[in-house]
């Protein structure tokens, strides 16, 4: 569950809001599209759920855990209960595929057996089982992406978070892509936060969507349309 | 337990495969620092050898004084314990008319004409001396002065030669020498402690635009500060191991071509390749501690910059 309640956050200024008095819940297991253009908030709402923003007023709650209290000391713990997929993918420019996802796994302390059975099977279920030994660089944006969803995947978190995930992609790629992130919805159950431009995908996946301007939530519907 | 060692063997493992997937990035931080390291192993032979070298010169310099005829033995060893007590004195040595005579025939054994030219004389020309040797060149003038000012001017001292001879511009010389090399000594140091912090902030800038990206991936994904500097900090290690085998190599190779000009310059140094090799272990030593001390800390100053993520 995600619940923010009354959450304003600004940037400079005191009265250039980011967001201002945001108010929703995503049940555990929901896929929710967050619209609205670029300045509207949406980076910044995912940002106060990560961690990397604190709210100016207001609570963040992940299940249980109010993210306003979080400490710099516990941040990564925090972070390893959420997949974050980005726009621009970041992923470990020396590192191969495998490596990449790997890496998820080693911070939590997992031991190479395990990681050795899990990490082929992730590259499977997005794809890119005969890219495991590439390097970034010698991928596409869309198989980059593929990585980056299975490095968010890998230590089965709750919640995924996907900033723009498509935003660098060409259309086949990103239906591709969105196609993915549904299939994980509804088979592994994970939360999904899918923030997106995208007017034709978000009109054709019929799920919540939640529409942002200038940081104030103007709609928020389960007609799954895309209106801003 | 476990979580510790697996996370110090992964931080050694990426240190290693960092440094060679950057293998540029890796070339160039190795080859600044074997410049530093090379410029402070440079700078240690060359501080040795002019040391040496003005040691050298320093112990041939000496005061003599010659003492009138006649003077009485008691009155001779009142006045070497005179000057035993003046300041700045560190030996002094007796040297009879018998042991100066001796000397002389010695000195001039293959030049008969001067030998014959003694026996024309029906006694020992040669007075008794006094050699006095200085703790450092700059006690020349005080003690000299101390002599000449001394009550033994009149009863004991016949001459000293350090107005006369050439030691006292051996010894203005010499300290002249000692100045000009200090203040050269201080003013190489300065710079290359100004190019080492010039060349430390570039690569600390180099090591930041190739590193920030990579934390600020590692802190989202969830790594926590161990698991992020550990590699980075292997890396800044194995910069400074290889920087300072490389650079004490070319260190090696140019003191040994410019090891035989300079011994047979500077007379009574140690030969450069000679200081190199038996102080090999000190000097590795001391470039490795720098060299890593270098390395780790730009690493780490890089990256902390990044951590607050």
């Amino acid at each position: 569950m995600i619940l923010f309640k009354n959450v304003t956050k600004t940037y400079g200024e005191e009265d250039s809001f980011a967001i201002e008095n945001i108010n929703f819940k995503i049940e555990d297991g929901e896929f929710v599209v967050l619209v609205g253009q670029s300045g509207a908030g949406k980076s910044t709402l995912m940002k106060l759920i990560t961690g990397e923003q604190k709210p100016d007023k207001g609570e963040v709650f992940l299940g249980k855990t109010r993210v306003n209290d979080l400490r710099y000391g516990d941040m990564p713990t925090h972070r390893r209960s959420l997949g974050i997929i980005f726009q621009d993918f970041k992923l470990l420019p020396s590192k191969t595929a495998y490596e990449n996802i790997a890496f998820a796994m080693e911070i939590l302390g997992k031991d190479n057996l395990e990681i050795s059975r899990k990490v082929p099977r992730f590259l499977n279920i997005v794809g890119m089982g005969a890219k495991a030994n590439k390097f970034p660089s010698q991928m596409s944006g869309g198989e980059r992406q593929r990585i980056a969803i299975a490095r968010a995947l890998i230590n089965e978190p709750k919640v995924l978070l996907a900033d723009e995930c498509t935003g660098n992609l060409d259309v086949f790629n990103s239906w591709d892509i969105v196609n993915l992130l549904l299939k994980i919805n509804e088979q592994l159950k994970t939360t999904i936060i899918f923030a997106t431009h995208n007017k034709e995908v978000v009109n054709s996946i019929n799920k919540r969507v939640i529409s942002l301007d200038k940081g104030r939530i103007i709609r928020d519907s389960l007609d799954g349309k895309y209106i801003i | 337990m476990d979580f510790f060692i697996s996370n110090i063997v992964r931080s050694i493992k990426y240190g290693f495969q960092n440094f060679g997937r950057n293998i540029f990035l890796s070339i160039a931080t190795t080859s600044i620092m074997v410049l530093t390291l090379f410029g402070l192993g440079f700078f240690m032979v060359i501080n040795q050898i002019s040391s040496d070298a003005l040691k050298g010169i320093q112990n041939r310099v000496d005061i003599s004084v010659y003492l009138k005829e006649g003077v009485e033995e008691a009155k001779i060893n009142e006045f070497v314990d005179f000057v035993k007590g003046l300041e700045g004195v560190k030996e002094t040595n007796l040297i009879t008319k018998e042991m100066a005579l001796d000397k002389f025939k010695e000195t001039y054994k293959d030049e008969p004409a001067i030998l014959q030219s003694l026996q024309v004389l029906d006694s020992n020309p040669l007075p008794i001396t006094l050699t006095i040797k200085a703790k450092n060149s700059q006690f020349y003038q005080n003690i000299n002065d101390s002599l000449l000012a001394s009550e033994y001017k009149e009863s004991v001292i016949q001459q000293t030669d350090y107005q006369k001879s050439t030691s006292k511009n051996i010894i203005d010389k010499l300290n002249n020498i000692i100045k000009v090399t200090r203040n050269v000594g201080i003013s190489v140091i300065v710079v290359l402690a100004t190019i080492a912090v010039l060349i430390t902030y570039n690569t600390i800038r180099l090591t930041l635009y190739s590193y920030r990206q990579e934390i600020e991936i590692m802190r989202l994904v969830g790594a926590n500060d161990l698991q992020i500097k550990g590699p980075f900090f292997v890396e800044g290690v194995l910069f400074g191991v290889f920087g300072t085998f490389i650079s004490f190599l070319i260190l090696f190779i140019v003191v040994l071509l410019i090891s035989a000009p300079i011994a047979s310059f500077i007379d009574g140094a140690q030969a450069p390749n000679t200081y190199l090799l038996s102080n090999a272990f000190l000097i590795i030593g001391i470039q490795l501690i720098v060299g890593i001390i270098l390395g780790v800390g730009s690493s780490l100053i890089a990256i902390n910059r990044y951590l607050k993520v």
